[in-house]
């Protein structure tokens, strides 16, 4: 490997450690994050009652609760640094390809941590029949990344504007659609007990989809970012 | 005779909306008209 | 300007073609008649995304602000025929499939291109600076299209469609009586060269802005 990326691998860690040590230090993500999650599970748990609900409700409450508490709190990342105007800095400090990846990598572990912690809850609150939990930990993995890949860039854009609440679930939503059927299809199998070849298709889907958005948003980040 | 009462309809609703653009766009027009004529 | 009355006589005649002129087909009688309006609608709302995303993106290359109010107004246009076309397709489902939304996989993705409207446009509201606004819509206006093959490829196996064929079918045989394709496609031309002159008169208030403000 050649110094310079090396070096810029070590800075794009520095840059995580850094928003991770915040994060431990405020816990403002996770416990925004957390808490929006859980109301919503709370809301859909009476609304559902106690009667047993097809697989395909399953997983899309899942990822209702998933989807809108990850674009409720993942804007903070970047409105953080707008708003303690820290990022004049961090424009001078490192790339704006640093700046991505780090923020892409602290978006999806926040994400990752969220999702460790609402799972194990929906499915001891709910009770879905789990027939492959492999699978879906994978699905969840893989829509989990496509959401982050997603949020991320959106989350840029919404730290530059004005008003900075509101405004990133009315970004991210046509964006995230086709991920969004595509991982409730594959949750839906995991639920009911397709394996993995069964799923390849939807994983493929996210996989394709994922390298796609990461490539433009490479692309992009730049014109969101250099202001 | 109904079904040419929709289509009828139809095509109101879609020269309605043409023809609300477009006198948005003359009203703009007639604004930067005016702000011609008061210089 | 002569262009301006040429439009106007060809819409006078393939208005009177599609009622006198074309017969009733499909076996959906006189309804059939609705695609005479809502298929070149939906064309142009499509038509007005594609050079809207190519003026935001030219607008990244050379940051022109022209590019930018391009990319605007294209959109705004854009807007308009795609909820044109989304009103007059659900009036046609109420008629034909008795509801006038039913997720079908058509409607579902017009409602996303509506979305991806209104969320433009609620993004250029709220930024101040205009170099600004014009940078982060082009961004987000370019990272919308990315996803739309995505869609293509997933939305028609959420539902089975009801909507009539595409004009094209699968078998990529034109299924369409012969008078009835004439008034169609009269109406395609007519309707982009509606675009294109809407589009030319939105410009034309462009430059005479910026003249002023020199």
């Amino acid at each position: 490997m050649d110094p310079k990326s090396s070096a810029s691998i070590r800075r794009v860690l520095a840059l995580v450690r850094k928003d991770l040590l915040e994060e431990y230090r405020a816990r403002y993500a996770i416990s925004t994050l957390l808490v929006f999650a859980v109301t919503i599970l709370v809301v859909v748990g009476f609304a559902a009652g106690m009667d047993p609900l097809p697989g395909h409700l399953h997983s899309s409450f899942i990822w209702l609760v998933l989807f809108f508490a990850a674009v409720t709190g993942i804007d903070r990342s970047f409105v953080k640094e707008e708003e303690k105007n820290t990022s004049p800095t961090l424009r001078l400090a490192a790339d704006p390809d640093v700046v991505y990846a780090g923020k892409l990598a602290f978006n999806f572990l926040v994400l990752l941590a969220l999702a460790a912690l609402v799972l194990p809850l929906y499915v001891i609150l709910m009770n879905p029949p789990v027939k492959n939990a492999p699978l879906l930990v994978a699905m969840v993995v893989a829509g989990v990344w496509c959401l982050a890949v997603t949020t991320t860039i959106l989350a840029a854009i919404v730290a530059k504007t004005g008003t900075r609440n509101a405004l990133l679930p009315v970004l991210s939503f046509p964006l995230l659609l086709a991920v969004l059927t595509t991982v409730v299809s594959g949750t839906t199998m995991a639920l009911e007990g397709a394996g993995f070849t069964g799923a390849r298709q939807e994983l493929q889907f996210l996989l394709s989809y994922s390298v796609v958005m990461l490539t433009v948003s490479w692309l992009l980040f730049p014109y969101v970012w250099n202001d | 005779m109904s079904e040419l009462r929709v289509v009828l309809a139809v095509s109101v609703i879609s020269w309605g909306g043409i023809l609300y653009f477009l006198l948005r766009l003359d009203a703009r027009i007639k604004a930067l008209e005016r702000q011609y004529d008061s210089r | 300007m002569s262009w301006k009355y040429t439009l106007g006589f060809w819409f006078f005649l393939s208005i009177a073609g599609a009622f006198v002129y074309a017969p009733p087909a499909m076996g959906l009688g006189d309804l059939a008649r609705i695609i005479f309006f809502h298929v070149p609608l939906a064309w142009v709302g499509v038509l007005a995304y594609l050079v809207a995303m190519v003026n935001g993106v030219r607008y990244l290359k050379t940051a022109r602000p022209e590019y930018d109010h391009k990319a605007a107004f294209n959109a705004e246009i854009g807007l308009v025929f795609t909820l044109l076309a989304t009103v007059t397709g659900a009036i046609f489902a109420r008629h034909t499939w008795g509801m006038y939304w039913n997720w079908d996989p058509r409607q579902v993705s017009i409602f996303v291109l509506l979305l991806i409207y209104g969320a433009y446009f609620a993004l250029r509201s709220s930024v101040e600076n205009p170099q600004r606004r014009a940078r982060l819509s082009a961004v987000y206006i370019s990272l919308a299209f990315i996803t739309v093959p995505f869609l293509v490829f997933i939305i028609p196996r959420l539902y089975p469609t009801l909507h009539p064929d595409p004009i094209l079918n699968a078998e990529r045989r034109i299924n369409m009586e012969g008078r009835m394709l004439q008034v169609f496609l009269a109406f395609l031309a007519g309707f982009t060269g509606l675009y294109a002159w809407i589009a030319q008169l939105e410009s034309r208030v462009l430059r005479l802005r910026a003249r002023f403000k020199r």
